[in-house]
């Protein structure tokens, strides 16, 4: 008798807390979706890292007309990417690359909650350029 | 008989030389013996005019016991622990401390999720093992079930202490980086009662046992 209410408070309490943890983390389809935001997040910042060109050498570097790997085997003395990189993964479309002048960038992802995929980085990662979730854009500047 | 306990195998060699039952009792008694122990000893053998003495069947665990146990306690242990987990996760999203790092909700969600997962393997098989055991024990009788028995619990007061010690020195640790809120304490609180929800289940059992006796 105290067996079986022992297991029945035991699953009650687990499906309870199941429950609840599905509610504040959303469901597998949300998990999706934010999973793919990150991924943006990632490789926007990956782009702007390399745009950002940190090598030091003689010549200032002039930003490429396009994303591409061709562009980029030139840009900055030489830099590698691949093509799925400047490929939003969910959609298949290209990011959005915008080139304000010679040296200011912007490159652009659509988010479902930007906010949340720019929260989700690490703590650690303090970049030079900047985020504006409001319009999913990543803007830096050559150096 | 080969038995490593000596008073089992000082009853044995007294029975074969013709000692009555109570003079072995006697004799072990003045050497300082426990009564239970004595006791243990003489119910080893049966209670017949024959020599020599007829050791009675003794109960044993078997492998297959071991494994039914450990696969049982495993699952009893990811249950309490993970269901640990979850409530702290829930916890950490529901009240956030401004003092968090900014990736706290990350990580909330993440050990979230992973509890879940666990919870959905662990605590169907925990129910269905426990259902399963006693029933099996149930068709024991006498001595067999009461060692099964106590395995279980002694097993089981293991796991719900380590429980206990593991994350209540996690939620010490919290605190002294400096959460010392309200989530601090409903944490606490669900250590506790999951620990001793577990620790008095099983002691009900114990206590079932020194009954039976």
């Amino acid at each position: 008798m105290a067996t079986r209410v022992f297991l029945t408070a035991t699953v009650l309490v687990v499906l309870a807390a199941i429950v609840t943890g599905i509610a504040m983390t959303g469901r597998p389809s949300q998990a999706r979706k934010e999973k793919f935001d990150q991924l943006r997040y990632r490789e926007l910042t990956a782009i702007a890292r390399i745009l950002h060109c940190e090598k030091k050498s003689d010549t200032r570097p002039v930003l490429p007309k396009e994303l591409s790997e061709d562009s980029f085997r030139e840009y900055c003395g030489g830099t590698t990417a691949t093509a799925d990189m400047f490929v939003d993964n969910e959609t298949g479309k290209p990011y959005r690359y915008r080139r304000l002048n010679d040296r200011d960038f912007a490159v652009c992802a659509k988010f479902y909650d930007a906010r949340k995929a720019m929260r989700s980085r690490p703590f650690w990662s303090i970049h030079t350029y900047a985020f504006n979730p409001a319009s999913g854009c990543m803007t830096g500047r050559a150096y | 008989m080969a038995s490593s306990d000596p008073v089992t195998r000082f009853v044995h060699d007294a029975l074969a030389a013709g000692r009555s039952r109570t003079e072995i009792q006697n004799a072990l008694s003045e050497a300082g013996w426990a009564k239970s122990d004595v006791d243990k000893a003489l119910s080893a053998f049966a209670d017949v005019d024959f020599t020599p003495p007829v050791p009675r069947p003794r109960p044993q665990l078997t492998a297959r016991d071991v494994f039914v146990y450990a696969l049982l306690f495993t699952a009893l242990t990811f249950t309490a622990v993970y269901l640990i987990n979850l409530v702290h996760g829930i916890l950490d999203l529901a009240l956030p401390d401004p003092a968090d790092r900014s990736n706290a909700e990350a990580r909330a969600i993440y050990r979230i999720r992973w509890a879940i997962a666990t919870l959905i393997v662990s605590t169907p098989l925990y129910v269905w093992m426990t259902i399963f055991t006693g029933r099996q024990n149930a068709k024991q009788v006498g001595e067999k079930r009461s060692l099964v028995r106590r395995w279980l619990t002694y097993l089981a007061l293991f796991a719900s202490a380590l429980t206990f010690f593991g994350d209540i020195t996690y939620v010490l640790e919290r605190f002294l980086e400096g959460e010392f809120t309200l989530r601090f304490l409903l944490k606490a609180l669900t250590v506790g009662a999951v620990s001793a929800s577990i620790f008095f289940f099983y002691l009900r059992d114990v206590e079932a046992d020194r009954d039976g006796h």
